[in-house]
Formats: C-alpha cells, sequence, structure tokens
C-alpha cells in the first residue's frame, strides 16, 4: 500500500483549563489514504473540530505524532508551518463568520495567492476567475461583500479560499451543518466533484450521520475525545461494533416510515472531559459496562480494516 | 481604516458595507438635522470674522443691551457683543471637543488593541491601569490635571483626552476579543498571513464602526466637559469666549440678564444634542435590526 | 384516515385559515406567510416541514398570537381553536390561552430560560400563574413534572448553568407541559440537540403526547424527524403550504416538485447514489414573491401557466392536497 496522505499516531490535544486539563483529542491514531475521505462523526464537544485543527497545526498537538506522506510534520519550523500550510486547507463550519464581511469575493479568494508573492497581479485575476469558475461563484459576484450573499454562496466562496494555494489535503469542519437541505447538497457534490478533479484528500468533521455516510469512504466515530470506532464507511452502518456506535446509529431518524426503528436509547449524562478517569469514557452511558471498562482501552482491529476500541466487543456482538 | 478596505477593490459599483450604512444614515431625519446642527456650528464657527460685526473682544458703549438687530443677542457687563462672543467661542469650544475626543479614543484605542491582542500580562496591565483611572470620576480627574498643568487650549484638550481613555481602551478591547472569535480571523491565519496583517486588515477595519459612533456620541459630552472646566476657571480664561467661560461671567447678571446664561447654555446644548442624534443616527445605520 | 370525510363535517380542534402575515420595516413588505390554511385534530400532530425563512415560525408565532406587532401586521385570516376564533380575543383572553391550553417550545433551549432563576422555581412560576393552586402544591407539581421529563426532582434548586444543553431543552419542555396545554407548538425542539439526546427527547415528546392526548404542531426542517413522529405533514415554500397530506401521502407518494427535489436532496442512509440532487437555485426574497407559482423560478417542470394567477390547490387522493398546476398531468403520464 503506498503511503497514506495523513497519518495520526496516539495524537493527543489538551487544553488546559481552571481545574486541569480538557482532553480534546485523546490518543487518537488513523491513516487517511490519498483521494480519499476520511469522516469524523461524534455529538458536540468530543473533539472532533479539535482533532481536525490540531492535524493542520492550527493547535499545538500536546502529543502524539502527525505524519504527511509519511514525514512527521509535529513539530515544524516557523518556516516549514508556512510551507505546510499550502498543503493543508480548511473550510469551516459557519460562512457567516468566516469571510471578513469586508473584503469582497475577489479579495477574500486573492489573499492567500497575494501572499506567496509568486504571481504577478494578472496571473492573480486569471487564477481567481478560474477559482470562482470551478467553485460555482458567479462572475457577477466578483465585487459582491458576504453579507449580500446566501449561505451556499458563501460556503463556496470559502471553498474557493481553501483551494486558492492548491493544498493535497483538507479538513472540513462541518461544512454544510448551517444551510438548509437543499442548498446542502449543492455543496456536497461540489466537495466530491473538486475532490475528483484535482485528487483531494478529505478529512470531514461532522455530526450528520446521513451526510458523512454520503461523502466518506472511511469513517472513525468518536467520544469523548476518544476514538472509539474506525472502519470503512458502509460497513460501519451496516455492522457497527462499539456499542456507542450501535447507540448513535439507532438514534438517527430516517426518512423511512414504514421500517420501524429499533432505538437504543441512551441513559445517563455525559461524563466531564475535564481530567478524565482512564479507561472507556462512555462506560457511564455503556448497557454492557463492567468494571473491567475502567481499564485504559484501546482501538484493535476486530475485523480486518475495522477497528474498536471496547474490550468488551467480541462477546457482544459475537465474533 | 473601512476606506483602505473599500476602496481596494476595482471601481467597485456594489454596495459596500461603508456605502449602505451612509445610505441609511442619511435617511434617518434625525440623524439628518443632528448633521445639519453640527455643520452649521462649525462653518459659522469657521467664518466668524465675516459674519459678526464685531470682534469677539470689541468693547462697546452699549453694556448689557438685550437682544436687538444691533446686537442679536445682546451684549455683555463690557459691551461686548455676546453673539460674535459665541461664534468665536464656538471655535474653542468645537475644537477642544472634537480634538479632545479624538486623542483620548486613538490612544484608547492603541491601548485597548494591545490589551486586546496580546492578553494575558498585557491585558492585565492595560486594564487594571484602566480601572485605576474609571475608578474616578471624569470631570474630577480633568479638574486634577487641568489644576496641574494650567490653564490653556492645548493642557485643557490633554486634560479632556486622558478622562477618555479608559473608556474607549475597554471598548476597544471587547470588539477585538469579539472579532478575535471569527473564523475569518483562523482562516487569515491558515492562508499564512502575518501577525499585523491580520490586525490590520483582518481584526480593527471590523471594529471601527462601534469606535466611530461612540467617537461621535462624545463629542457632545467633551464639549461639556470643556464648558465645565471653563466654568470653574479651569479650562481656558477671559478674554477668550470659550462656551463655559461665558457662562461663568454671565452667572453674576443672570436674574437681570438671564441672556447671558441662556445663548451660550442654547450652544452648548444644541451641539451636544446634534452629536448625540448623530451618534444614535449612526448606530441604527450600522446595526438596522437595533432599530425597534 | 378512514374517518376523515366523516370529520370534515364536525368542527376542527385547530383551524388556521387563509393565514397572511407580512413583516413591514421602512414600507417593504416582506411577505412571510401567504394565505396558509390546515386543520388540526385532537391528539394528532401536523409536521410543518420548510426550509430557513419559509414561515414556519411565523405561523406558529401567529397561532399563539405572539407576533411582534409592529413590524409584522396581520393582513389576512382566522384561526379557530377548540370553539373560539383566537384572531378576534382581546388580548386579556389570549393570556388565559396561552400556556394554558397552547403552549410553545423555543429552539433555543440555551436562551428560553431564566438564568438567575433555578429551573424548578421557573417551571412552578408557570404553574402558579395558570391554575390557583398553593406554593407548595405548585412546587410539588413541578417535581412531578421534573420526573416526568427524566430529570430527577431532587435538582429542582439547581440552576439552568448547572444542566447539559439536553436537559434544559427537557426542562423547557416540562415547562410548556406543566398546564397540561391541548395544543404544543414545538419550534425545531430538538435541532439545537446531539442525535442520541434527540431520540430522546423526541421519544419523551411522544410518550407525554399519548399520555395527555396532546395535539402538537412540529416544526422543522429535518424530514426524518418529521418521518419518526408526525401524523400529518405540511411542505412550506416561500410562506404557503405546496402540498400537505398524511404522513405516507407525502413520504410515499411526493408529488409537489418541492417535495420531490426535498427528497432527492437528503442524503440517504440505505441508498449508493454517488451524487446527490440538488434543488438549483436560492429561495425567493420574501419582499418579491414571483407571479404565480414561488417554485416555478427553481421547478424543472415550470412553464407559463405556472407563472401567473393563483395557483390553485388540488385534492389529489383524499385529504391530499397539493398546490401545482402540473399535478394532473404528471400524474397522467
Amino acid at each position: 500500500m503506498s503511503t497514506p496522505c495523513i497519518e495520526v499516531k496516539n495524537l493527543q490535544k489538551y487544553f488546559k483549563v481552571r481545574n486541569g486539563f480538557l482532553h480534546a483529542t485523546d490518543d487518537v491514531s488513523f491513516k487517511i489514504e490519498k483521494g480519499k475521505t476520511m469522516g469524523i462523526v461524534g455529538e458536540s464537544g468530543c473533539g472532533k473540530s479539535t482533532l481536525g485543527r490540531t492535524i493542520i497545526h492550527m493547535h499545538e498537538s500536546t502529543g502524539g505524532q502527525i505524519l504527511y506522506n509519511g514525514e512527521d510534520v509535529t513539530k515544524v519550523s516557523h518556516h516549514g508551518l508556512k510551507e505546510l500550510r499550502t498543503h493543508m486547507q480548511m473550510v469551516f463550519q459557519d460562512p457567516y463568520s468566516s469571510l471578513n464581511p469586508r473584503f469582497t469575493v475577489e479579495q477574500t479568494i486573492r489573499e492567500p495567492l497575494q501572499l506567496t508573492h509568486k504571481y504577478t497581479k494578472a496571473q492573480i485575476d486569471e487564477e481567481v476567475t478560474q477559482l470562482m469558475e470551478l467553485c460555482g461563484v458567479e462572475e457577477r459576484l466578483r465585487l459582491a461583500y458576504p453579507h449580500e450573499m446566501d449561505g451556499g454562496r458563501r460556503q463556496r466562496v470559502g471553498i474557493a479560499r481553501a483551494l486558492a494555494l492548491n493544498p493535497e489535503f483538507i479538513v472540513c469542519d462541518e461544512p454544510v451543518s448551517a444551510l438548509d437541505v437543499s442548498i446542502q447538497a449543492q455543496v456536497l457534490n461540489l466537495l466530491k466533484e473538486l475532490q475528483q478533479k484535482r485528487g483531494l484528500t478529505y478529512m470531514f468533521v461532522t455530526h450528520d450521520l446521513s451526510v458523512v455516510r454520503h461523502i466518506s469512504n472511511d469513517i472513525g466515530v468518536m467520544y469523548l475525545g476518544q476514538m472509539v470506532e474506525t472502519s470503512e464507511s458502509k460497513e460501519l452502518f451496516v455492522k457497527p461494533l462499539h456499542p456507542y456506535t450501535k447507540a448513535l446509529l439507532s438514534a438517527i431518524p430516517s426518512t423511512n416510515i414504514h421500517s420501524k426503528q429499533e432505538r437504543i436509547i441512551l441513559k445517563g449524562e455525559i461524563t466531564s472531559p475535564i481530567n478524565p478517569k482512564p479507561g472507556c469514557r462512555f462506560a457511564a452511558r455503556c448497557p454492557y459496562a463492567t468494571p473491567e471498562c475502567s481499564q485504559p482501552q484501546h482501538l484493535e482491529e476486530v475485523l480486518p480494516n475495522h477497528f474498536v476500541s471496547c474490550h468488551r466487543c467480541k462477546e457482544i456482538n459475537n465474533l | 481604516m473601512t476606506k483602505t478596505a473599500t476602496t481596494a477593490a476595482p471601481k467597485a459599483k456594489r454596495n459596500s458595507q461603508t456605502k449602505e450604512v451612509l445610505g441609511r444614515f442619511t435617511k434617518s431625519p434625525l440623524a439628518m438635522v443632528g448633521t445639519a446642527i453640527f455643520v452649521i456650528f462649525v462653518v459659522l464657527a469657521i467664518l466668524a470674522p465675516y459674519i459678526c460685526k464685531y470682534a469677539y473682544d470689541e468693547m462697546t458703549t452699549d453694556i448689557l443691551a438685550g437682544c436687538s438687530l444691533e446686537h442679536f443677542f445682546g451684549t455683555d457687563k463690557f459691551g461686548r457683543d455676546l453673539f460674535s462672543r459665541i461664534l468665536y467661542g464656538g471655535r474653542y469650544s468645537i475644537f477642544m471637543g472634537v480634538v479632545a475626543t479624538l486623542l483620548g479614543t486613538a490612544i484608547g484605542m492603541v491601548l485597548g488593541a494591545i490589551a486586546g491582542f496580546f492578553g494575558q500580562v498585557a491585558d492585565n496591565v492595560v486594564m487594571r491601569i484602566c480601572d485605576i483611572f474609571q475608578a474616578i470620576p471624569g470631570i474630577l480627574l480633568s479638574m486634577v490635571i487641568s489644576t496641574v498643568l494650567g490653564t490653556g487650549v492645548m493642557n485643557t484638550i490633554i486634560a479632556l483626552s486622558i478622562g477618555g481613555i479608559a473608556g474607549n481602551a475597554r471598548m476597544m478591547r471587547s470588539l477585538i476579543l469579539q472579532v478575535r472569535n471569527n473564523d475569518y480571523i483562523e482562516a487569515a491565519g491558515s492562508i499564512n498571513c502575518s501577525s499585523p496583517r491580520i490586525i490590520f486588515r483582518h481584526i480593527l477595519p471590523n471594529t471601527f464602526g462601534p469606535i466611530l459612533v461612540g467617537c461621535t456620541m462624545g463629542i457632545g459630552g467633551t464639549i461639556m466637559q470643556a464648558a465645565s472646566l471653563s466654568f470653574l476657571g479651569l479650562g481656558i480664561k477671559a478674554p477668550i469666549p470659550e462656551w463655559g467661560a461665558l457662562l461663568n461671567e454671565g452667572k453674576d447678571y443672570f436674574t437681570m440678564y438671564p441672556h447671558l446664561l441662556i445663548f451660550p447654555g442654547l450652544a452648548i446644548g444644541l451641539l451636544s444634542l446634534a452629536t448625540c442624534l448623530m451618534g444614535d443616527g449612526l448606530r441604527d445605520a450600522m446595526d438596522p435590526r437595533l432599530k425597534k | 384516515m378512514e374517518n376523515k370525510v366523516e370529520r370534515k363535517n364536525q368542527e376542527h380542534f385547530l383551524e388556521v385559515k387563509d393565514l397572511t402575515v407580512y413583516y413591514t420595516v421602512s414600507k417593504v413588505d416582506t411577505k412571510a406567510v401567504n394565505g396558509v390554511s390546515f386543520t388540526l385534530e385532537k391528539g394528532q400532530t401536523l409536521g410543518l416541514v420548510g426550509e430557513t425563512g419559509a414561515g414556519k415560525t411565523t405561523i406558529a408565532k401567529a397561532i399563539l398570537g405572539i407576533l411582534p406587532v409592529p413590524p409584522a401586521r396581520l393582513i389576512s385570516g382566522e384561526i379557530h381553536f377548540d370553539g373560539q376564533t383566537l384572531t378576534e380575543l382581546p388580548e386579556a383572553e389570549m393570556l388565559k390561552i396561552r400556556g394554558d391550553k397552547i403552549a410553545m417550545i423555543f429552539q433555543d433551549p440555551m436562551t428560553a430560560l431564566n438564568p438567575v432563576i433555578t429551573v424548578g422555581d421557573q417551571i412552578s412560576e408557570v404553574i402558579s400563574l395558570h391554575n390557583s393552586v398553593s406554593k407548595a402544591e405548585a412546587k410539588k407539581q413541578a417535581g412531578e413534572m421534573l420526573e416526568m421529563v427524566g430529570i430527577p426532582a431532587s435538582r429542582y434548586g439547581e440552576y439552568p448553568h448547572q444542566f447539559s444543553g439536553g436537559m434544559k431543552q427537557r426542562v423547557v419542555i416540562a415547562m410548556a407541559l406543566a398546564c397540561d396545554p391541548d395544543l404544543l407548538l414545538a419550534d425545531e425542539p430538538t435541532t439545537a440537540l446531539d442525535v442520541t439526546i434527540q431520540a430522546q427527547v423526541l421519544d419523551m415528546i411522544r410518550n407525554l403526547q399519548q399520555k395527555n392526548n396532546t395535539s402538537m404542531i412540529l416544526i422543522t426542517h429535518d424530514l426524518g424527524v418529521v418521518a419518526q413522529t408526525c401524523d400529518n405533514v405540511a411542505v412550506v415554500y416561500a410562506g404557503e403550504i405546496i402540498e400537505s397530506g398524511t404522513k405516507e401521502d407525502i413520504f410515499d407518494h411526493p408529488t409537489h416538485p418541492y417535495t420531490v427535489g426535498l427528497f432527492g436532496a437528503i442524503p440517504k442512509l440505505d441508498d449508493e447514489e454517488e451524487w446527490l440532487h440538488p434543488i438549483e437555485g436560492l429561495p425567493p426574497d420574501p419582499t418579491q414573491l414571483p407571479e404565480g407559482c414561488a417554485f416555478s423560478p427553481r421547478c424543472p417542470y415550470a412553464s407559463a401557466e405556472c407563472r401567473q394567477g393563483k395557483i390553485p390547490t388540488r385534492e389529489l387522493s383524499p385529504g391530499h392536497f397539493c398546490r401545482c398546476v402540473k399535478t394532473e398531468k404528471k400524474e397522467e403520464q
């Protein structure tokens, strides 16, 4: 197998808070192959956004390794970081706050190109035109300000800005959750199209399981900073192995009105991510929890390419 | 700062936010009344030598005269024409009000920006100093400073502007913290924007609006403070006809010759009202949702 | 729905007739709701589905009589509820109905609670406002309400900030249900919540609704939530109901091009399609609605007849209404 585009090994990111450390991302490992999409799902506050931001060095990691094309980029120099950022970009969740309200569409897309000091003005103008066309932003909006556009168009501008430096890897942080269904589909299609045209590698962070199912090749499920299950996308939905994944999948309200859904309703409250105890953080809400769950758990390859972090996994699923 | 951001767009025919704000501002009747009053005052003050028949310190034989065609606002105890004195006085009052407010805002912005950007130690130091200044009532602070520095236009401006620094610094700091939270600041970092560029291109222009509103509304207050200082004999001394000084001169004759108080008082009041209306109009124009 | 015909003759529990609401700001009319009519029976749940700005919340606010007037203006329409005409009632009468007979759950639980009053006291306040009960009795009932929504009564004395988002929304629901309302207006009650918590809250609302035989209008943009919760569905577009019927009508036989488009635009869990089918274009500007069918600029089937006059509502099968001139022709094909 070729070198994965991104490989994360035991990545940790802790934030210092008043009474200790908030474990936003704890001991997370996974790989994303070139040209593929890795979906990261989890509920609010599970650290999925932090994970994305840490990988592209918006946050400094606390521990662990980040490999980009096989090269360790965890601790890069100031200069190296500048270089790295031209390869890794981000698309943000909220198209209302991700664009500077005083910049026109053109200014927003042009800025990353200008900052490289590599192009002439004419080249930049040409590139902006192409990026706008590529992302489906009409030429007449070139001088428009963000407040004159709807959410979908703004998101397209945000995507164009991310693409300006011709990156290889893009973290999409809930890029469609602020958009209406009909617009959401437009943006999802655009992202897929761009992936095909430019061979992009995505990390797609979202809480919307049907979206992640649609766009991802592989999916990682996070719960309170830990990766509890990673698997190939279809398999995860057919054969979820971790109790949390099962509950999560059963909770999606299906649009199929004839199949009666068996819901796993979780009891109990979410554990605090501040100074958590070792062991499985889902144990407090898990119907299968035993005292052994307080032992540290690690992702294990239970089925080919299907990793689960649960010591009772085989037992529960009769494997 | 807004200017640089908008004029950079080549021959933009589109509506920038600044243009839209101006459009809404000019549509608000109250704001336009305020602007009109302010502009009239400024024009009158500038053109005073061409409008007035008398110099502000020219004594006539008409002592303590009432309103007439010869002396629109009457005369004072030395027979000086009150109309001329108010117009000439406006030069000092408006100049001091505007300059002191701008100065206070500018210094406040810099300090607030330092506190907001660098945080931690810088934030603590700047904010605690601001606390100390804000603990003293503004007018008292100006009085103390003005006593120390002495009278005169420049000294009064310094005394007045120091009072405004703390409030502006506080506002600037909170604005910066607010703007910094936006994703576009993070996005700017991810496309390799340098820190100065982020500060000057992405953060500062977006804090400009509320500061402008505060500044406009502050002018009226500062003019009143300037007048108060002069009234107390600390700001500008006779024979310069600063409005507060006019009030001070007139107060002894108030019962017999009320026009000596009424006209300077009216001038101060009208001008403060005008700047308040302008500020209000600006704020509404910037955030149309606030209105009702 | 076998007794549909029978019901038609009697009075409906809630009937909204030709409701039209505009927001007027500096002489520009924003046409939020344009001639909406629907009915709701006792114990039933109606789902109002539509995108942001389609006018769903305005409909709910009009029923509850809490439209901000001005800028809102009720242009036309009658709302009949349980034998009374709400649109004609004086404010004093409406006060009695609000909270007592009709209650509303707002989208954002974070802002719906007063941060400086304990959650228990907030619920008991609602109870004592609408019932003549002693303080102690109200307190006891409030404790019971908390238990009912799955929060231990021992947390009566805690403040909103001590609760998680899902629990706050449950408190809001407990407040809405405290006076045992006959009609519950739920405006995106689970949008701010995570999926697993959403499942909990929806489950709870359904159980309480069945127990008390409460009618509900559920406003949402999530077709999945509608599928799991509602009996009837009305699809709202640009302030008009463009299609309505039973859940089966809408989910099995979507007819209006917009409804069909909505279903095509959502990624499905059991479907291998590589590309989604988005609805091209954007919802119309409510200050300048197009002539004729509001969806016509985005509609792949639109023709000249769609762009003029008022589009009539047709009954495709008993109870299944669709506002589209093309419906019959499409059926024939």
